[in-house]
């Protein structure tokens, strides 16, 4: 365990080294955290409740999923896929590693810097703006809660090293990444609660992976599920992720019988 | 050679046209279903509002198309001294550097938003006037030199700090406070309204232009942003050249 240990503290120490560079994404985090903050009280201005949420329920949505985007979306897997087109996943086949305990770690070390500054400027931004939040009360719920978020972690990492495999049969996996990325955006909740799409639209996002990564979460913090609705969407991420483990591994499996180590 | 490269790997041209289509899409149909409730927002009615999106799609598809997908490999031509290759070529750097690449599968995007805002117009039923056309295409020519000044005089940076290569992404994030009214983003106030002054002006001057709400007072400041950016982006670039260091050469 002690080097993936170290992987995360050189992950640190890489972003420390590119300060700069840090900063600016944390930048254009506050300014999408105010962007679709702002919206929402142009969409509140004449009302208190819409689409079945109070203001306050809503607001709380879109700042925590301010909060826990960067834990869930870290992107550090990206790597991934580049590493496979220029042959630099070669050092790494040589070393007494895995690859898929490498990148977790580097996951986890991005979530925790991401997280410490994600609670810095949402409390800002909450000491300026002071909006009306929801504070959740029952433990059950917020255990749940919890619970979902951490299988969200899961399933995005999944779905990310999933993509990046692709690199093994394509010299470029962007185009592919751009497309989860959009689906991402818009089936995962990030911009609004899934539940006010129309209903057919609603359903089917609820199969979908990209419902467990922020919506499920949130919707239940905000307490807008029944014990009942908790379990079956509980249910369906766990069957997400075992399904999604299983064509990681063999992804894996194929992806290395056919890898070339083109470039190097 | 543009369309030759795109065509080049089908998979992920196919991927490339569906995201586009997919960006376009769903980035309207987000607007569409967060204004179902509500009839107007400070000050504009709920189709204004959808107007101003369907504009921010086709003018920001444009810029996306021709201006911003060179952007993208600022950093990297820079950090792996390919900018040595651009400047012994006798043809303007900042021009090269700004208009090598064509991204041919944001046209579908601007086709997507084009087609909403027409739909958006016919509701609207408003008829224009020939000078209120006149007035959005200059002002929308005036909006694409305000962003593109303020992208390349930001990415005119990586000169000196190469491996800023999420700069350009920075730049998206500020772009997308543009697609709301002007009063939205006045909701920040102070310093933070006085940065996004310029996003906000690019799609609001042209829109209002053809809403016939123009604000001669935003007119003036997008003419004014337009000269004096452009002037400083072209004498900052031609300074920072000569810092270059010709990184792996």
């Amino acid at each position: 365990m002690k080097k993936y240990f170290l992987i995360i503290q050189a992950t640190w120490a890489e972003y420390m080294a590119y300060r700069l560079s840090f900063v600016l994404r944390r930048v254009r985090m506050v300014i999408q955290l105010l962007a679709t903050y702002f919206l929402w009280r142009a969409i509140f201005s004449g009302s208190q409740q819409l689409f079945g949420y109070t203001q306050a329920a809503m607001l709380t949505y879109i700042m925590l999923a301010s909060l826990v985007r960067p834990i869930v979306m870290s992107m550090s897997s990206l790597d991934l896929g580049g590493m496979i087109n220029d042959g630099t996943l070669s050092n790494f086949l040589v070393r007494p590693i895995s690859i898929f305990k490498f990148f977790a770690s580097r996951d986890v070390a991005d979530k925790v810097l991401n997280l410490v500054f994600a609670v810095g400027e949402v409390t800002i931004v909450f000491l300026l703006l002071r909006p009306p939040l929801f504070l959740q009360q029952d433990g059950v719920t917020l255990v749940v809660s919890f619970i979902a978020l951490g299988m969200g972690v899961v399933l995005f990492f999944l779905a990310n090293m999933i993509i990046s495999l692709l690199g093994f049969w394509t010299p470029d996996v962007w185009a592919l990444r751009f497309l989860s990325f959009i689906l991402t955006e818009f089936f995962s909740g990030l911009l609004f609660p899934l539940d006010i799409l129309p209903q057919g639209l609603f359903a089917i996002s609820r199969l979908s992976p990209f419902a467990y990564f922020l919506y499920f979460p949130l919707k239940i913090y905000t307490g807008g599920l029944a014990y009942a609705d908790m379990f079956s969407g509980l249910m369906i991420a766990a069957l997400w992720i075992v399904g999604l483990s299983f064509v990681y591994i063999r992804l894996w499996r194929r992806g290395i019988a056919v890898y070339q180590a083109e470039g190097k | 050679l543009n369309f030759a490269a795109l065509l080049a790997y089908r998979i992920n041209f196919i991927n490339s046209v569906l995201s586009s289509i997919g960006w376009g899409a769903f980035s309207l149909y987000s607007v569409v279903v967060l204004t179902t409730r509500i009839t107007s927002a400070y000050g504009w009615s709920r189709n204004e509002i959808l107007l101003f999106n369907g504009i921010y799609g086709a003018i920001m598809g444009a810029y996306h198309m021709f201006i911003s997908v060179n952007m993208g490999r600022f950093s990297r031509i820079i950090h792996f001294g390919d900018l040595d290759g651009i400047l012994i070529k006798p043809i303007d750097s900042q021009f090269s550097v700004s208009l090598w690449l064509v991204d041919f599968t944001m046209i579908l995007r601007i086709l997507i938003a084009t087609s909403f805002t027409v739909w958006i117009l016919s509701i609207l039923q408003i008829s224009f006037s020939l000078s209120q056309i006149a007035m959005f295409v200059a002002f929308t020519i005036c909006a694409w030199i305000v962003l593109y000044s303020v992208w390349f005089l930001v990415l005119t940076n990586t000169i000196w700090h190469t491996n800023l290569s999420n700069l350009v992404r920075l730049l998206y994030a500020f772009e997308s406070m543009g697609r709301f009214p002007k009063e939205m983003s006045q909701q920040l106030g102070g310093f933070l309204f006085f940065v996004v002054l310029p996003i906000t002006l690019i799609i609001n001057t042209p829109t209002r232009a053809l809403l016939n709400k123009v604000v001669w007072q935003d007119v003036a400041i997008l003419l004014l942003l337009a000269v004096a950016l452009g002037f400083a982006a072209r004498k900052y670039w031609l300074y920072a050249l000569r810092h270059y260091a010709s990184a792996s050469s």
